[in-house]
């Protein structure tokens, strides 16, 4: 018996190519949003953390202490060899004040920075 | 018989459709989200920074009006910044942070030495209450 094969059948089998075809298209465009929104995330939660960081370091500077600290990338703290976020403290000694350049850096880029001063006689 | 073909021609396009079209709004919501996370981080650093920006030029102030008293003479004005005496002998001065904040502070003398009393945030736009909702205050029985 000879089986038959109607224009309906490759009609279907055309359909799916063409959705599947569509689809990864569309599923490759969308994955490059759901990239680019991830990447946007991770920059805003590396500023978040840098900057507690910086504002308890500069907190730490007016208190009268000014530690160089690192933090891994869970940003917990660690030593410096496995350190992937560095926190530096540029102290500068005008006459009369005392003033700190703190920088958040991860291993390229700095992240976040501000500069803190205090009288080096202190106003109690 | 056509048991092969309970959906008929498109179906598959249809579902297609409609996945594509939820695989979108939910990448587009998440791009949405994380950008405005990104703002408002960004925002958030920009006001801390500000902060120790007029703090720094608060400290400046404080130490340049202690040398004033030191010296006898008290200034009226310390760069662009106003120095306000009190009726208790207490000075005062405020370094604008932003256009919307500044940092109030506020000094006593004791022994040739400045205290702080206070070294406040403080908002110097006013504040309108939004009073267009008409709230039952008990003093009336409807």
């Amino acid at each position: 018996m000879k089986k038959h094969i109607g224009f309906g059948t490759e009609l279907t089998l055309l359909e799916l190519i063409i959705a599947v075809g569509l689809f990864a298209v569309f599923a490759a465009l969308d994955l490059r949003i759901f990239a680019e929104a991830h990447r946007l995330e991770a920059q805003s939660k590396k500023l978040d953390h840098a900057v507690i960081v910086a504002e308890s370091v500069a907190e730490c500077f007016k208190a009268g202490e000014a530690p160089d600290l690192y933090y891994d990338i869970d940003w917990l703290p660690t030593d410096n060899v496995s350190a992937d976020y560095i926190v530096t403290v540029d102290i500068a000694s005008e006459d009369k004040i005392e003033s700190a350049r703190i920088s958040v850096k991860d291993k390229s880029t700095e992240l976040f920075s501000l500069t803190a001063s205090v009288p080096k006689e202190a106003l109690p | 018989m056509n048991s092969g073909r309970c959906f008929g021609a498109g179906s598959a396009l249809l579902v297609l459709i409609f996945s594509i079209l939820c695989l979108t709004v939910s990448a587009l919501t998440a791009l949405s989200s994380a950008s405005g996370e990104r703002v408002l981080s960004e925002k958030v650093g920009s006001v801390i920074s500000d902060y120790y920006s007029a703090d720094c030029r608060a400290v400046e102030t404080a130490v340049a009006l202690r040398e004033g008293i030191r010296n006898g003479e008290v200034p009226d004005k310390i760069g662009e910044i106003a120095i306000n005496v009190d009726e208790n002998g207490q000075y005062s001065f405020s370094v604008p942070i932003n256009e919307d904040l500044a940092l109030a502070v506020r000094l006593a003398e004791k022994d040739r030495k400045l205290m702080i009393v206070s070294w406040l945030q403080t908002r110097t736009n006013e504040w309108t209450p939004n009073e267009t909702l008409k709230v039952w205050t008990g003093e009336t029985v409807p």
